[in-house]
């Protein structure tokens, strides 16, 4: 059987029970069905997830969860890579050793720099989020799911950047211009901050939503508290899209100000916490084993 | 009653015996029939018919030709038994004087 054909046709299988994969890998191997065997898995995997949405709560996790997490997900990854890509543009691009004499240049740079940084931290916590929620409330739907949440994603973020050009009064990136002219701000940044700080987090948090089932009853709720809570905020996050809203419904209006009341936004950063307890956890059962 | 694929299946398993597993049950029924039956068809439909109590499947042992993978048995049971054998009857019933060869 082609090693490729066969990987994928295990990558596949995944997400099928363990014990019906055992069974139908099993199947496979003894049939020696290469051409047909991708097919088989896939059709099976697919008729596994078809009989789950015959219940309601696929629907809801849909209704409730997907749809709203992957549309303010990627409203805020793309506002996020591209004011990214404008810092970094403005200091990367334009670099000189002597601006490090200047105080106003040593003040701002680290500040900057931290800026950048904590807001990418945010969004691989956000999409950990996202991905940790819907793994906790699909369960053995999350394949159906999260193809549905990868969809919606992508096409949002194809989307916004067409819905910019089509709406003049709401294309507020002009002033950035020269920084997206450059291929690298334009297209390489964006892809790599979206795979390493959106889509891998949510695989992760899907990983880690999918074993809540096994935590005691105070630690889900616990878990689902702060990742309702937290994701919530995600919609206060996309400001921008509320100002250009609003500057292109009332052009002549002023200008809306929303502002954090305190340092809610403070919460996303949970999961750092998690992440740092289930290291330490998993090193003490290492230890002892 | 069974259906035309159930009825295929629940066969199938009664022609293996205590070989039924889903590799040998569906290259007898793509053999006997000349159809091909997918692993996503058979499964499912394993799955349907042990709900129903027409069969029972249990994890069997594994074999080197299967990469040390365990084997999904298959057993008929006897409520299996009664319903494959209304459906045989039936439809040797609708069958009796229709001669398909001459319509």
């Amino acid at each position: 059987m082609n090693p490729l054909v066969w990987r994928l046709t295990d990558l596949v299988s995944l997400a099928l029970e363990p014990a019906e994969r055992e069974a139908v890998l099993g199947d496979l191997t003894e049939q020696h069905s290469a051409a047909t065997a991708f097919r088989d898995v896939f059709g099976l995997v697919a008729r596994r997830q078809g009989a789950l949405w015959t219940t309601s709560r696929p629907w809801i996790v849909c209704a409730l969860l997907v749809l709203p997490s992957a549309f303010l997900l990627a409203l805020y990854a793309t506002n996020t890579s591209g004011s990214s890509s404008v810092t970094l543009w403005l200091y990367f691009n334009n670099w000189d050793w002597s601006l490090f004499g200047l105080a106003a240049f040593r003040h701002d740079f680290p500040r900057f720099i931290l800026g950048v940084l904590s807001a990418y931290l945010a969004m691989a916590c956000w999409s950990w989020i996202c991905g940790f929620l819907l793994g906790a409330a699909s369960r053995r739907a999350i394949t159906s799911t999260a193809a549905f949440f990868f969809l919606t994603l992508f096409t949002v973020q194809f989307a916004i950047p067409q819905l910019f050009h089509i709406l003049p009064r709401a294309r507020t990136y002009h002033p950035n211009d020269p920084v997206f002219s450059a291929s690298f701000y334009r297209t390489a940044l964006p892809l790599l901050v979206d795979f390493v700080l959106v889509y891998m987090p949510v695989i992760v948090g899907m990983r880690h939503g999918l074993r809540l089932q096994h935590r005691s009853k105070l630690s889900r709720r616990v878990l689902w508290t702060l990742a309702i809570l937290s994701s919530g905020l995600l919609a206060f996050q996309i400001q921008f899209v509320y100002r250009a809203l609003w500057r292109y419904l009332f052009p002549g209006a002023i200008g809306l100000n929303l502002s954090w009341p305190f340092h809610f936004h403070l919460l996303v950063y949970w999961p750092v916490l998690y992440w740092l307890t289930a290291a330490i956890q998993r090193r003490r059962r290492l230890l002892i084993a | 009653m069974l259906g035309e694929f159930e009825y295929l299946i629940v066969s199938a398993a009664a022609r293996l015996g205590d070989e039924a597993y889903g590799a040998a049950m569906r290259q007898e029924i793509e053999i006997v029939t000349g159809r091909r039956c997918s692993l996503g068809a058979l499964y499912t439909t394993l799955d349907r018919l042990e709900s129903k109590g027409i069969v029972e499947t249990w994890m069997g042992g594994a074999t080197p030709e299967r990469g040390g993978r365990a084997k999904r048995m298959v057993r008929v049971t006897a409520k299996g038994v009664q319903e494959a054998q209304s459906f045989y009857e039936a439809i040797t019933s609708m069958s009796r004087g229709v001669a398909w060869a001459a319509l």
